[in-house]
């Protein structure tokens, strides 16, 4: 899919500045935050790519897809924001996330936090020899996100249960206001094994 | 030496303007990293 094909090359360009969530429609790896976000976005069709909450575009339609992905990425890295999101892993199952901001109160605005769990090289069923990268997995805080007071340092902690030598995993972090589902920030870390 | 001293005034009200404004606070803004969501199936 050349889709998928072009996400790898601009991850592979972009490193740090770009993270990517692919949620699941019509496989086994279709869950309820799937549902959830697809709710969130109004949606109605796939594949559509929504570019730091705002930008939807609907990428059948799309000739020249990494002319398009790079147009919104650019756009979106253009931006400044109040917040840095830092991730670090702590030892094999613990990872750290750490919220500053540089304002007391810049844009009062009601922001909830998201943590997500991705997984790559993924194979389904319907297409056994398609690999996926980014999948959504698990959410790490409610589905719904947590309250985010955006007016003080926070620190939060989380663990994971799970063999991070066996999956090759993310943790997305991204921040998000509930008003217009612009992203404020994100940031993702890979967790375990080579792609 | 009248000059001397118009001169040595003149360059005291700078310095007291100068030292006089209230030093601003700005609130760094850094860069916002992309978030790119696929909706997408297998295949």
């Amino acid at each position: 899919m050349a889709a998928e094909q072009s996400l790898l090359n601009l991850k592979e360009e972009y490193q740090d500045s770009l993270s990517i969530i692919a949620y699941h429609l019509g496989d086994e790896f279709q869950n309820e935050i799937c549902e959830n976000r697809y709710d969130l976005y109004q949606i109605n069709r796939i594949p559509t790519a929504v570019f730091n909450g705002r930008y939807k575009v609907f990428l059948e339609e799309i000739t020249n897809i990494d002319s398009v992905y790079n147009y919104y990425i650019l756009n979106a890295l253009s931006e400044s924001t109040y917040y840095q999101i830092l991730l670090n892993p702590l030892n094999n199952s613990t990872i750290n996330l750490k919220i500053i901001s540089n304002s007391e109160n810049p844009t009062p605005q009601e922001y909830r936090l998201f943590v997500f769990l991705t997984e790559d090289s993924l194979f389904s069923e319907i297409a056994p020899f398609f690999e996926n990268n980014w999948v959504l997995r698990e959410n790490l805080f409610p589905l719904e996100g947590i309250n985010f007071n955006a007016t003080i340092f926070d620190t939060f902690d989380t663990t994971f249960n799970i063999s991070l030598n066996q999956r090759n995993l993310n943790v997305v972090a991204l921040i998000q206001n509930v008003n217009n589902l612009e992203i404020i920030q994100s940031k993702s870390l890979k967790l375990g094994g080579e792609r | 030496m009248n000059r001397l001293f118009f001169l040595l005034s003149t360059l005291n009200f700078v310095f007291l303007i100068s030292c006089s404004e209230a030093p601003k606070i700005e609130f760094k803004k850094g860069n916002k990293k992309v978030l790119v969501e696929i909706f997408t199936q297998a295949g």
